[in-house]
């Protein structure tokens, strides 16, 4: 594989995407900046904030990389270029993890910070906190993968929607599992089993997704 | 040097209602081949194949001497690809794209790059969201004759622009196309285009390759005859008859081989000609196609 223009590539998709990214980040800071406030309505917000801007950076990213690129017609332009699949594949799955990776660690390390150094933030919020990122971690590598592989906006905005409908109901059940409930306003941070299971299963269908993704495309036959 | 740049050979696919059958294509090393089809006949996706966009279901693709598709990446190397549907990134500058294709073809040729820009009467620095599709389409052909390709693949480049803009385009090409090094296969529905600057040409209709010549030799050696009949209505076997039409004394016939011995025939069988006229490639085009059809069809 030729990993030198599997840089280019993502590169590319850096150079697009930075501005984006830019203002994700700053809407972020902005949430955790609520975070810090002493009033509990504030902090609501701020939590409602920096979740939605999270998943909004992977809807953008999804979009913005792939569904566009294809039905813009940019996608002959790039398949000009001395690739094939796989290498298309490596790079837009490279490229959209480290643009949405990289937010998504800058904002998950304010939020469990702020958790951690607040005193008026119960330090058993934190598990809870990563378990939530890991999902809209998955709900955006599940967005990505039917965007990569049907590249049809309608394809991609289903999948999209379904998952983030499923997101409050995903927060009002993991919230009420009796471990977790027991321990989300404790003073101690307490990886109870149930975050334990919920993380795993969200790693691990990550991990699934990226590889179905990689093996779906290296089997595909036709491309444009 | 391979003598091909391109080699498509039984080549099959089948894409509900769909299907190519069993194309043979041959891009000599060195020519401007024209490949003409009328709308869905097989030209995009011969071309998509060859291009490892698309798996064939059966048959052999060679390109520049490397297998299609398990030596795609290796044999883009060395082909400029613009299609009808090529579109830039609209929100960067003509700068970053040459920049940017310049970082990844070693054989990028930055002064030949400036004399395209003057050449398409183009703004380096200008986005390619203010331009127009004429522009956009001299945009994707400079960055891919600028890295200097082995050969070029242009799928119907002409189509959608205006009188001005194609003509300007295909000027352009006519001017930068004759290097001996290399081959280009150029697609197109628009057979005067190609007429211009093809020096071969294959025909495609419904998914079939029907026939392939040199465009010189075609032009030659087809010809329309008006005749004067000897009995109304009635018209002798001539060889090589592609089309006819008789109406009382006269009749008028088309040839796909002309030479002397077609209008010895004609006195032969007491029939008059009254005129020989060459054809344009549209009209071989159509009178091909509409044989086959007929062929097909009984």
């Amino acid at each position: 594989m030729n990993t030198t223009m599997i840089g280019h590539l993502v590169r590319k998709d850096w150079y697009f995407q930075r501005g984006p990214i830019a203002a994700g980040l700053a809407l972020g800071l902005l949430a955790l900046g609520m975070l810090l406030s002493s009033s509990k309505g504030v902090f609501y917000l701020g939590s409602v904030l920096l979740l939605t801007v999270v998943i909004s950076i992977g809807i953008f990213l999804a979009f913005l990389t792939v569904v566009q690129e294809r039905t813009q017609g940019m996608l002959p332009f790039v398949m000009s270029l001395p690739i094939g699949i796989r290498e298309y594949t490596a790079a837009k799955l490279a490229a959209n993890l480290l643009l949405f990776l990289t937010p998504w660690l800058m904002l998950g390390a304010g939020a469990t910070s702020v958790i951690l150094l607040r005193d008026a933030v119960p330090d058993g919020l934190l598990p809870y906190t990563v378990v939530l990122l890991l999902h809209v971690l998955t709900g955006y590598v599940i967005t990505l993968a039917a965007a990569i592989i049907t590249g049809s906006e309608g394809w991609t905005i289903g999948v999209m929607a379904t998952i983030n409908i499923g997101l409050q109901g995903y927060i009002y059940w993991s919230a009420r599992l009796a471990d977790v409930a027991a321990t989300i306003s404790g003073p101690t941070v307490a990886w109870v089993p149930s975050l334990r299971t919920i993380a795993a299963v969200e790693l691990g269908v990550v991990a699934l997704v990226l590889t179905a993704t990689w093996q779906w495309q290296a089997r595909r036959k036709d491309f444009l | 040097m391979n003598d091909f740049a391109v080699r498509l050979r039984g080549v099959g696919k089948h894409y509900p209602p769909f299907s190519l059958h069993d194309v043979a294509l041959d891009v000599p090393t060195g020519s401007i081949t024209g490949f003409i089809g009328a709308n869905g006949a097989g030209k995009s996706t011969t071309i998509r194949i060859l291009m490892g966009l698309v798996t064939a279901d059966v048959g052999d693709v060679e390109v520049l001497g490397h297998r299609i598709p398990a030596a795609t990446a290796r044999a883009k190397q060395d082909i400029g690809y613009v299609s009808e549907d090529t579109r830039l990134f609209p929100r960067a500058s003509l700068q970053w794209h040459m920049e940017f294709v310049a970082r990844v073809f070693g054989a990028w040729d930055a002064d030949y790059a400036t004399s395209l820009l003057r050449r398409f009467d183009l703004r380096a620095e200008q986005r390619i969201k203010g331009m127009s599709h004429g522009q956009r389409i001299k945009a994707a052909l400079l960055l891919a004759l600028a890295r200097r390709p082995r050969l070029l693949v242009l799928d119907e480049p002409t189509t959608g622009l205006d009188p001005v803009a194609r003509q300007e385009v295909i000027g352009a090409l006519t001017e930068v196309l004759r290097d001996p090094a290399r081959s280009v296969l150029f697609s197109s529905q628009n057979t005067l285009d190609v007429e211009q600057i093809a020096d071969r040409v294959s025909f495609i209709d419904r998914g079939r390759i029907i026939d392939a010549d040199d465009t010189a030799a075609y032009l030659d050696r087809w010809r329309r005859l008006r005749l004067e009949l000897a009995v109304p209505g009635v018209l002798p076997a001539l060889p090589h008859v592609v089309q006819a039409t008789v109406h009382g004394h006269v009749a008028t016939v088309v040839t796909d081989r002309y030479d002397e011995t077609t209008v010895d025939a004609c006195r032969a069988n007491a029939v008059a000609v009254q005129g020989v006229e060459r054809l344009t490639l549209e009209e071989i085009f159509v009178t091909t196609v509409m044989a086959r059809r007929e062929e097909v069809a009984a």
